[in-house]
């Protein structure tokens, strides 16, 4: 295990922070740290908000005290690490691009020097891994975007985003799994259903997972969408 | 027994302490905005603390009962009336069947909750009944209350002790500067000393745009070290963010996660009265060592039980008590 350190986050949670920055190795840390938490089942941790680079901890002031949480978490960071690589799940998201919003896949076009193609291939062409889960049930925060396609976000956010839209806000690439606000420029549309409040599971996704985009055809979005946007991981 | 939304006010759902286990999900816990009113109403009733209840925001509800049930209506300033007459915020009621309970306007976002002695017929989701209207998750399909509503209520519980002692005090009057006791944030290091000065030695004032998601506070500028964007992490509520603009202190309904600065966080004994903050009200933060925020935690928590223990004594020793 590498470098940290845990602070308090108020008098009911603390934050296991790492080094601050964006890199496959610090995501291996984060999950690391948080298996190791979760398998030793403390009574006492009521929940656990992995992020790019820190893990906050929320936990029952009846049962721990900050110092008292904090010795048990540096025991247990102490034990050997998962040699072993953590089963990735590959998950290929299929996208109708240029919908709804054509006029953003154009500017992202520009912004890039290429055609729309070009867009699209370099977007289809690369694996994104799930850094980490916020913002919006089931948002996904995800990693390795070429940076022929790092545009800035848009200078008015639309009002409503729908469901499904894929986009992409400076050097992040993301799905919005529900309808909001938002500033980023959409590339395309996802008949898949990221969030499903009366799904199971309500979450599609989860922090290590890798995205795959692929484009697809009017009809083929339409069929999936009618299956209920449900894919076979 | 039912009750049966007449109105269904502004914002009035269910709730109870929130829903954990899926933030790393993105999932908000939502739960009642004010923890305190939801634990003194359900130890009023006679329920477990935790006991979902139904949150009023804004305007309230007008619920009318179909049978006698014991009830209390707890947190910020409503009117509240029974059968129009006026009732008493922090204290127990058995309504009778066909009873008219109106909840009242709230000036901007304070909350108060309404706890039953029974039990709702609805089914948790996720194990909680948390509702968040966002993601449209909890009871009901996660919505707000609707006119026409019938909520069933079962296991009515009856003959609680001591009926005529069962009240709290209301919310003690604010002070002119409503002090926040917080423990220093975990993003400490983003501001500069002089950054950390202003948050603490100026008076903030609570702006009209804030919401219940987050608190947003005017005053002095705070200085960072470098920028205002640190990489997005989990939050909590009661935490202060640091945005370019001005502080956010973030209330139940706030994303999982956040790309801001964390100054402070509101110790857990300060959670209730920061959830009750009105626009305008001013707001000094009061640093304190971790130590001092158990100790005022203990304290609550010592009040609510002694005060739980005095509602349910019972029979002779109840009698040489009171001698």
């Amino acid at each position: 295990m590498r470098k940290y350190v845990i602070k308090p986050c108020g008098d009911t949670a603390l934050m296991i922070q790492f080094e601050q920055k964006i890199d496959p190795a610090i995501l291996r840390e984060v999950r690391q740290m948080t298996e190791k938490i979760q398998k030793a089942h403390l009574k006492g941790i009521i929940d656990l908000i992995p992020s790019y680079a820190a893990l906050l901890v929320k936990f029952d002031p009846a049962v721990f005290s900050y110092e008292m949480l904090k010795q048990k978490i540096e025991v247990l960071a102490g034990k050997e690490d998962r040699k072993t690589a953590f089963a990735v799940r590959y998950i290929d998201i299929p996208v109708l691009y240029g919908k709804p919003f054509p006029e953003d896949l154009d500017h992202v076009a520009k912004h890039a020097g290429c055609s729309i193609d070009e867009v699209i291939r370099i977007h289809t062409s690369n694996e994104y891994p799930v850094y980490m889960m916020g913002f919006l049930p089931g948002f996904p925060y995800l990693g390795n975007l070429d940076v022929r396609l790092h545009t800035p976000r848009r200078k008015e956010p639309r009002i409503s985003i729908p469901a499904g839209s894929v986009g992409i806000g400076g050097a992040q690439t993301g799905i919005y799994p529900l309808t909001s606000p938002g500033g980023w420029h959409i590339l395309g549309l996802t008949p898949v259903k990221l969030y499903d409040p009366d799904a199971e599971d309500p979450v599609l996704l989860r922090s290590g997972d890798v995205i795959r985009f692929r484009s697809v055809s009017e009809e083929e979005f339409r069929e999936i969408e009618e299956a209920g946007g449900k894919l076979c991981i | 027994m039912y009750i049966t939304v007449k109105q269904p006010g502004s914002r009035t759902t269910i709730q109870d302490g929130g829903r954990y286990g899926h933030l790393g999900q993105g999932i908000p816990a939502s739960g009642v905005m004010d923890p305190l009113a939801m634990r003194i109403a359900n130890i009023l009733v006679g329920n477990d603390e935790d006991h979902p209840v139904i949150e009023c925001i804004g305007i309230g509800p007008i619920l009318e009962f179909s049978d006698a049930v014991y009830f209390a209506v707890c947190g910020g300033t409503f009117s509240v009336t029974l059968n129009n007459e006026p009732i008493r915020i922090n204290n127990l009621y058995r309504s009778k069947a066909g009873d008219v309970l109106k909840v009242g306007y709230s000036s901007s976002y304070t909350s108060c909750v309404i706890a039953f002695a029974a039990d709702f017929a609805e089914k948790p989701v996720y194990g909680s009944y948390a509702t968040d209207l966002k993601s449209g998750i909890g009871p009901l399909g996660g919505r707000k209350l609707q006119a026409g509503d019938r909520l069933e209520l079962v296991n009515p519980r009856k003959n609680l002790a001591n009926e005529e002692i069962r009240y709290f005090p209301p919310y003690a009057d604010k002070e002119e500067i409503i002090k926040l006791r917080v423990i220093e944030g975990p993003n400490e290091e983003a501001f500069t000393d002089d950054g950390l000065q202003t948050f603490y030695r100026n008076v903030y004032t609570v702006s009209p745009r804030s919401d219940k998601m987050g608190i947003r506070m005017d005053g002095r500028k705070i200085e960072t070290r470098s920028g205002n964007d640190i990489l997005s992490a989990g939050i909590v509520m009661g935490a202060v963010q640091v945005t370019p603009g001005q502080p956010i202190l973030m209330l139940k309904d706030h994303a999982t996660t956040g790309g801001y600065p964390l100054i402070a966080v509101v110790i857990r004994a300060d959670l209730s009265r920061a959830s009750q903050l009105k626009a305008d009200d001013k707001v000094r933060f009061l640093r304190v060592t971790l130590e001092a925020a158990y100790q005022a935690m203990r304290e609550m928590d010592e009040y609510l039980a002694a005060k739980k223990k005095e509602f349910e004594r019972t029979g002779l020793f109840r009698r040489l008590w009171n001698r």
